[in-house]
């Protein structure tokens, strides 16, 4: 029963792991241009649709589509950055960036299946990867230790990046208070630009770890999208990635419980409890006030 | 508190603001007597604006307590202080940019005369407060512009707007955040009229940095100075305060 | 809303009169909107093979012109618009269902209903902005289409639940295959609960909430208590979807799970940008338009269909943001410029 338990809870710290690499981006978008991404899993999608295609078509091993995967994403963030989203930055052009971000979610899934076909791709990893391990009375599955492996590398190296270089401490002035930061003299586009750019990369990285977890089909973007802002809305608003992660482990692990003990309602379960708690917390779990 | 006998119009005792362990406004007890022009001046970051949220509700208090024609206002929201004659500007344009100033002074004319809720009357038949909402702008002297969309009205303009709006709740207590911040010298003359022809019933602080207009405007001035009150009185006496000086001209002292 | 400026031209009168004349000049009736119901009625008499979809095309643009009354007048984008649609649907549906079929109680329950969840809705709503405002409308449309998944012994889960034969409205005019009875009912219905939309729309309260969409910071600053605006906003929005829901359920006999879909959401979001925002006509008109296109596209792969639609989201946004009425304006506005220039 335990063992079970935490077998189910260690699955879910794995998902949780997933989770946060791939809203952590939208974190930031949000706290730093106040820019309501909702194209933000498409970058997700993209990682895993990348990996996928070149592990499938091209015979790379999985490792090596990682980068490969991470790049395209962000490049793809970048080029939708430049081109589109910058022009609506703020809070008085919300409704303008969720058309847009809307149109543009509508686009990738339609090119998506246009180009790969509705159903899920089939995903085969290398066999050290797939495996069991035991540790104690505990069988944990040999990928989500390398998940939780790569996620908590990847994590300290995000939150150490945030609080301890210059970039992340322009990045939380920035977020802070956008005019003084400008007035200081950054550059708060190039600031913007390269934001998007490690976001989107994040989602893509993510979105390609998950390949073996998460059904790699087209309905991914919007899928997962709700998952997303969960994780920003609960714990990531104005760019806390810490609260992100707390909320993205939460989520992960509520996620799986419930899949597991209550599979008819575990969805409902979630949305309710995301309900009351921005009601009872309206800037997240973890804000202050 | 002896403060409510006095009759002030509005009142603050050890008023205090804090954002985290930062103290924007630290201990302020504050009289704004009836039908005053009271001046409140101070360096940038001195807590001025944060004061000026506090007494009219739009930020809530860490401690202290705000009274209004006497009353305990500290747990009420902004819009029931405006209800109890409590009105501000804003000192950065706080506008309806796609509403025309007839639109927007109508709906803020509607609310005070109860309106505001009616979804079954069309707007046209409220023929009282569209009577109002002009007159308050012909005062304003924007009746020009009555159809132009806010956005496309000239800065001094959408400055008269932000007064108008604020009239038209029939204030007791007027708070205005720096009326002139902003506007060129050809269309200031505009506003400074307005400000002077303000009823005299109404009781008037104002955050200005043209020290010009406030010796104009003011009977009292308060000085604040990182979150607490330094010191206050009558222009003269504030001129030639010492402290006063040190605060905005360094330690030379000048005549 | 008409974008009516300081020089349209009427010489005649005073500065004075035309101000005041504003607020009746915005409740006008404009030519596209007259022009709308003048073609539905005239397809009911042109098309008499294609009755329900003219009665789908109406209930479609009640749904939107329910929406517009959030996004486009009171500024929240909501993306959970189909929970009251829906809500409004099975209530109808399960009355009919378990035996009450008399019509017009059905719409009364749809209603009811919906505009029971609009303002417990807009409780949450109240304190939140920006991604908390859109996640929770977002999180309440997943919400309630899971609950309606779950309760598969009331909703019929993905079967859906069949709403069986309607009595006749007022015992005289039965409902039949070719729906000359529906799209009449429909037509009514929806032209009355138009009415008063648009009587919501000009009165105080309107204006009202035209001042939250502009500059909601400012709106407490002015008096306005913005907690109890929202609530009036969401309850009677609900209640206009959830009668679009009621009717759709009575006119094509099922409810079904599509009916709160985030599908049904995004589509109506789709619909009112199209036709243009904060019009209340123009949803009609963009609402007409997605239903028609979409039946004559029937035969067309989704992911056409899906890709087009997004290009066009994408584009409005872009470059045409007031949507078909925001184009017709414009148009308008340079034909008299060049006409006064003879």
């Amino acid at each position: 029963m335990i063992a079970n338990f935490l077998n189910i809870a260690f699955s879910g710290i794995a998902y949780g792991v997933l989770l946060f690499l791939m809203a952590a981006g939208l974190s930031v978008t949000q706290g730093l241009m106040n820019f309501l991404n909702l194209t933000h899993a498409v970058f997700a999608m993209a990682g895993g649709y990348f990996a996928v295609t070149l592990m499938n078509d091209l015979g790379w091993p999985f490792f090596a589509t990682l980068p490969v995967a991470t790049l395209g994403a962000a490049l793809l963030g970048m080029l939708f950055e430049r081109t589109l989203f910058r022009r609506f930055y703020g809070a008085d052009r919300h409704l303008d960036q969720i058309m847009l971000t809307i149109g543009l979610t509508f686009m990738a899934v339609a090119a998506t299946t246009y180009i790969w076909g509705p159903n899920p791709l089939p995903v085969r990893l290398p066999s050290y990867l797939t495996g069991l391990v035991h540790i104690g009375f505990l069988d944990l599955d040999e990928y989500r230790l390398f998940l939780i492996a790569v996620g908590i590398v990847l994590i300290t190296l995000l939150i150490l990046g945030f609080e301890r270089t210059s970039f992340g401490a322009k990045i939380r002035a920035a977020v802070d208070n956008r005019r003084v930061t400008a007035s200081c003299g950054i550059n708060v586009d190039r600031l913007f630009m390269f934001a998007f750019l490690i976001g989107s990369g994040l989602a893509g990285l993510g979105g390609a770890l998950s390949v073996n977890l998460l059904s790699v089909d087209p309905n991914f973007a919007v899928a997962f999208l709700a998952y997303m802002l969960i994780v920003v809305v609960l714990g990531g608003q104005n760019g806390s990635i810490k609260g992100a992660l707390g909320a993205a482990l939460l989520l992960g692990v509520a996620d799986v419980v419930g899949k597991y003990y209550v599979p008819q309602t575990g969805a409902f379960i979630i949305y309710t409890v995301t309900v009351l708690v921005l009601f009872w917390r309206p800037n997240g779990i973890f804000a202050k006030s | 508190m002896d403060a409510t006998l006095n009759g002030h119009a509005l009142t603050t005792t050890g008023l205090v603001k804090r954002f985290g362990a930062l103290p924007a406004v630290d201990g302020v007890d504050f009289c704004l007597p009836q039908g005053a022009r009271h001046a409140l001046i101070g360096p940038n970051g001195s807590g001025k604006t944060t004061l000026i949220n506090l007494l009219s509700g739009t930020l809530r208090a860490t401690a202290g307590r705000v009274l209004l024609q006497g009353e305990d206002v500290t747990g009420l929201p902004a819009h029931r202080r405006v209800a109890r004659g409590l009105a501000r500007t804003f000192q950065i344009n706080t506008l309806f940019p796609r509403l025309t100033p007839i639109e927007a002074v109508a709906m803020a004319v509607c609310q005070r005369r109860k309106l505001g809720p009616i979804l079954y009357r069309n707007m046209k038949s409220c023929r009282e407060a569209i009577d109002e909402s002009y007159e308050l702008l012909e005062q304003m002297h924007l009746q020009p512009e009555a159809r132009r969309p806010t956005r496309e009205l000239a800065y001094g303009k959408q400055r008269l707007l932000e007064i108008a709006l604020a009239l038209a709740s029939r204030p007791n207590v007027l708070l205005l955040d720096e009326p002139a911040a902003g506007v060129p010298q050809h269309e200031s003359s505009e506003i400074l009229a307005v400000i002077s022809e303000l009823p005299k019933d109404i009781a008037v602080l104002f955050i200005e940095h043209d020290i010009d207009l406030v010796f104009r405007f003011a009977e009292r001035i308060t000085v604040m100075m990182a979150g607490k009150i330094l010191c206050e009185g009558t222009p003269s006496e504030i001129a030639h305060n010492q402290d006063v000086r040190t605060v905005y001209l360094g330690d030379a002292s000048y005549v | 809303m008409a974008t009516t400026t300081a020089t349209t031209p009427v010489p005649a009168l005073t500065d004075e009169a035309s101000a005041k004349g504003l607020f009746a000049e915005r409740a006008r009736w404009r030519w596209p909107e007259v022009a709308y119901w003048v073609v539905i009625v005239g397809c009911i008499f042109a098309f008499p093979t294609h009755l329900m979809l003219i009665a789908q095309v109406l209930i479609t643009g009640l749904f939107a012109v329910s929406f517009d009354l959030l996004v486009g007048y009171a500024g929240i984008a909501s993306l959970g618009q189909a929970a009251f649609f829906g809500v409004g649907a099975y209530a109808a549906g399960l009355i009919a269902h378990d035996g009450w079929s008399e019509p017009f109680t059905g719409l009364l329950a749809g209603a009811l209903a919906a505009g029971v969840l609009g303002f417990i809705f807009s409780i949450l709503v109240a304190r939140l902005h920006g991604i908390a405002l859109l996640m929770i409308t977002f999180g309440v449309g997943l919400l309630v289409y899971e609950a309606a998944h779950s309760a598969h012994g009331i909703t019929g889960g993905d079967d859906g639940l069949s709403v069986g034969n309607l009595s006749p409205i007022f015992g005289l005019f039965p409902f039949d295959f070719l729906g000359h009875t529906a799209v009449v009912y429909s037509l009514v219905v929806v032209f009355l609960a138009y009415l008063f939309a648009r009587l919501v729309v000009n009165s105080p309260f309107g204006l009202e909430l035209k001042g939250i969409r502009e500059n909601v910071r400012r709106v407490p600053a002015i008096g306005i208590p913005l907690g109890y605006r929202y609530m009036v906003a969401f309850t009677v929005s609900a209640i206009l979807a959830g009668l679009a829901g009621a009717l759709l359920a009575q006119i094509t006999g099922t409810v079904a799970l599509g009916f709160l879909s985030f599908d049904r959401s995004s589509s109506v979001l789709i619909m009112v940008i199209l036709g243009g925002i904060g019009t209340l006509f123009g949803p009609l008109i963009g609402a007409g338009l997605y239903m028609v296109a979409q039946d004559r596209l029937a035969n067309l792969n989704p992911v056409y269909w899906n890709f087009y639609i997004g290009l066009m989201l994408v584009l409005v946004v872009l470059f045409a943001r007031g949507g078909i009425v925001g184009g017709i304006e414009r148009l308008e506005g340079v034909i008299r410029t060049k006409w006064t220039r003879r």
